[in-house]
């Protein structure tokens, strides 16, 4: 017994009860940590809050100065500072304009993480850029459901005070965006992305072939090609290129029955248009329409690379640049990476671009014989507010964007990298032409993301599936069930989550 | 009475000296607990707590208790999946009982010092080589088109074309042999710093009573690493079950279905389809098969070496 215990005095706690405290101290924690949070709130009241838009923008230096980050991505300097000078340009004169605001470049950093999945944390955390892009049209009605998102709508009525003459903005663009289920625009596109073909004119000229007029042509090519062993037509090895492909020749033959789908209205059918046409019979794999639409969107893909198909590292855009294939169907995104590696390629090539050949009723009864594109709204433009951007630095980002959709401040940012297609009236970008939509095309926008499969899971399923098909590995009547089968069951899913 | 106060007082500071004694040790402790607490097992139990529930990883998750384990019951993909899971934890599990073990014993054979140290330097550089620059230069050599092997069948007269990773016939058995000859790596360094702690005296007991080059190697060596065997042999199966980095880099699962494995699935479960709740029902499920394995082949083992002793 030591001193202490003689005088009545010793206080001590065993380890084991120390352990015990601990434990205790640690679960209250984790439960503390698990309490559920408050509700969201939703964006809506957010963007009624700024309802009362300054249409000149802020007029009044703030008592701070309001900074705004921005990810204008592929259009602003690079990390490294290099690149994006009109921008850079454009940025100073706004900030003059403006004095008390900022526009910094926010560098989005993923960090190994899918893009959406990075982005839906920084929206969350409300750490990320006050104007957005994000390529990922299908996760806005998540978001927005969730409260991250804020709205165009009380803008979009607005003149454009930087363009003479405008009496509202929305006119200024060529294609809208699609609304969310809220009726509300969450999103818009200043520029445009189609697909085209890229091919080797010196390899054309060599062989003494010319760019097809039509399908039947575009075929009779790529065997031309293919005999003398090059690759016809390089693709990418993505899902969204399995749909890439698909789509342009359903733009063409399921036309009618997405038209009715979408009430004449020339859009993109919405995830649940789709779902209940599958519902209710109107819209199935085996109808005329969809297995005309497989068989042709099947032959394309059977002039691949063989490597096509592995989902792995894609190796297109090299077979093109080193002369393995002939043509590569690919973005007009890619013009620029084009315009910068030709002059240093080991044998550098002439090319030019021809367009998705027009498919003749003797292929297909229900063919419209008209031109197709393959179109999306947006490219680098894209640009969604996430709701913790609000008050006057929501004006002030607005503002900015008014200010980049004035013709010539949008002609000049494009210009520089020549690699989209603007979506804003009046602006030309030299050179992309060829990726311009056709005047008679009938399209609809092309959801990359599968809306024709109403889900992600629904666009594994077919992408998957299909690859089995065209490897043999599946017959028609297999694939023909299993789809059929899957789409039914995303369909009812999908209906059900809403 | 002034007395009594300095004892109280001498007492009181005994006290608090002995508490904080005992205390400052875990308070040092405190931080690392935190963070495991926070970074590892936080998380570990929000699977669990998801793997119940309807969740998209915004959204308010929706309580559905046990839906998400009879989903995976009827799940194709998944249930496709363990087959090929199988596959590749039985060829993991075998090359990394083999090939490893070989090489550390033809080092530990190397009687020259110097030339033991240049061939171990030599196994284990290849590890400071990022896994997945090594799986980009697999990817070139399988490109059907313009990589190495089709190269190499063409030059030898095989008219054959292969499509590689992108035929689902051979796409998980291209995977499977990324990483030939197996031989590099920290574990012949476990093999070879088992090998190496072996008693000369049992070595030479050993060779007195006849065990010597193969029989020494059955009868003595693997004996007497069974402890770095067995460490192996949990790491393997454990790799095996959870890994799906080649399928990540190379093939996304495909073509088709032909490569997906439960860990592809449930990547893609999360990050692509945003389903978390479900992902983190499969993720439980793997736990448990892993938990099951994992102590299965500690008691066999044990059992082993026990009979073997």
């Amino acid at each position: 017994m030591d001193s202490r215990e003689k005088l009545g005095m010793s206080w001590r706690m065993s380890r084991r009860s120390l352990l015990k405290v601990m434990g205790v101290g640690a679960l209250g924690a984790v439960l503390g940590a698990c309490q559920p949070e408050a509700p969201a709130a939703t964006a809506a009241p957010k963007a009624e809050a700024s309802e009362v838009p300054q249409p000149e923008g802020p007029k009044e230096a703030p008592r701070e100065t309001v900074v705004i980050n921005i990810d204008h991505r592929g259009y602003q300097p690079d990390a490294e500072g290099k690149g994006g000078e009109e921008l850079v340009r454009l940025r100073a004169e706004w900030e003059e304009m403006h004095p008390g605001y900022k526009i910094d470049w926010y560098t989005m950093d993923f960090q190994g993480m899918e893009e959406h999945a990075w982005i839906e944390r920084r929206l969350v955390a409300k750490d990320g850029p006050d104007l957005l892009f994000g390529n990922m049209t299908y996760r806005i009605e998540t978001w927005m459901q969730g409260g991250l998102m804020n709205f165009y709508d009380p803008y979009l009525d607005l003149p454009n005070p930087y363009v003479d003459g405008n009496t509202r903005w929305y006119d200024q663009f060529i294609k809208k965006s699609e609304t969310q289920s809220n009726g509300k625009t969450a999103w818009i596109g200043l520029d445009n992305t189609t697909l085209s073909y890229f091919y080797n004119v010196d390899m054309f000229e060599d062989m003494g072939v010319a760019p097809p007029g039509g399908w039947e042509e575009m075929i009779e090519l790529f065997k031309v090609f293919e005999e003398n062993d090059i690759v016809p037509c390089a693709m990418k090895h993505s899902k969204a290129y399995a749909i890439w492909t698909f789509d342009p020749v359903a733009n063409q033959i399921l036309h009618e029955v997405y038209d009715e789908m979408v009430g004449g209205e020339g859009r993109e059918p919405l995830p649940e248009e789709v779902a209940q046409y599958v519902k209710d019979g109107k819209l199935t794999i085996g109808m005329p329409q969809y297995q005309d639409t497989l068989r042709l969107a099947s032959e394309w893909w059977q002039y691949a690379q063989k490597g096509a198909y592995s989902g792995g590292d894609d190796d297109s855009y090299s077979l093109f640049l080193s002369q393995k294939a002939a043509t590569r169907y690919g973005g007009c995104w890619e013009n620029g990476n084009l315009l910068t590696d030709m002059p240093e390629a080991d044998d550098p090539f002439a090319w030019n671009i021809f367009s998705i050949p027009v498919i003749p009723k003797t292929l297909s009864d229900y063919a419209t014989g008209h031109a197709t594109a393959a179109v999306f709204i947006a490219g680098y433009l894209l640009y969604m507010i996430p709701s913790y951007n609000s008050g006057e630095k929501l004006d002030a980002t607005i503002d900015w964007l008014m200010y980049l959709s004035k013709p010539s401040n949008l002609e000049a940012v494009m210009n520089q990298t020549k690699n989209l297609v603007p979506n804003i009236r009046g602006v030309n970008v030299d050179g992309m032409e060829g990726f311009y939509v056709p005047e008679d095309a009938t399209y609809w926008h092309i959801n990359s993301w599968g809306s024709p499969m109403i889900t992600q899971e629904g666009l594994d399923a077919w992408v998957r599936n299909w690859q089995l098909l065209l490897l043999g590995e599946m017959s028609l009547d297999e694939y023909n069930d299993t789809m059929q089968t899957a789409w039914e069951d995303v369909a009812d899913k999908y209906l059900a989550s809403l | 009475m002034a007395g009594s106060r300095r004892v109280l007082d001498v007492t009181r500071r005994r006290k608090r000296l002995s508490v904080t004694r005992w205390i400052f040790p875990y308070l040092f402790l405190l931080p690392t607990f935190v963070l495991i607490g926070v970074f590892s097992y936080y998380p570990a139990a929000s699977a669990l707590y998801h793997s119940f529930t309807d969740w998209n990883g915004i959204t308010r998750p929706r309580f559905l208790w046990l839906d998400n384990f009879a989903e995976m019951t009827g799940d194709k993909t998944l249930v496709a999946s363990l087959s090929n899971m199988g596959i590749v934890t039985a060829w993991s599990l075998f090359i990394t009982l083999t090939m490893p073990f070989l090489v550390a014993e033809l080092i530990y054979a190397v009687r020259n010092e110097r030339a033991s140290y240049w061939y171990r330097l030599l196994f284990v550089i290849p590890i400071v080589v990022p896994w997945v620059v090594t799986l980009l230069v697999w990817s070139f050599i399988y490109n059907p088109d313009v990589g190495l092997l089709s190269a190499f069948t063409k030059a030898i007269g095989i008219t054959k074309e292969f499509r590689w990773l992108g035929d689902p016939n051979m796409a998980l058995y291209c995977l499977m042999f990324i990483g030939f000859p197996f031989a590099a790596g920290t574990n012949v360094l476990i093999y070879l710093a088992g090998l190496q702690g072996i008693d000369e005296s049992i070595i030479d007991a050993a060779s007195l009573d006849g065990a010597v080059g193969f029989r020494r190697v059955i009868h003595v060596d693997l004996p007497m690493i069974s402890g770095q065997i067995r460490l192996l042999a949990v790491l393997a199966i454990i790799g095996g079950i959870q890994g799906y980095g080649s399928q990540y880099v190379l093939t996304r699962g495909g073509p088709g279905y032909a490569t997906m494995v439960p860990g592809m699935w449930l990547y893609t479960t999360a990050f692509t389809f945003m389903r978390m709740g479900y992902a983190s029902a499969i993720g439980t499920a793997m736990f448990l098969v892993i938990l099951g394995l994992t102590v299965a082949t500690m008691h066999y083992t044990e059992s082993a070496v026990q009979v073997g002793n």
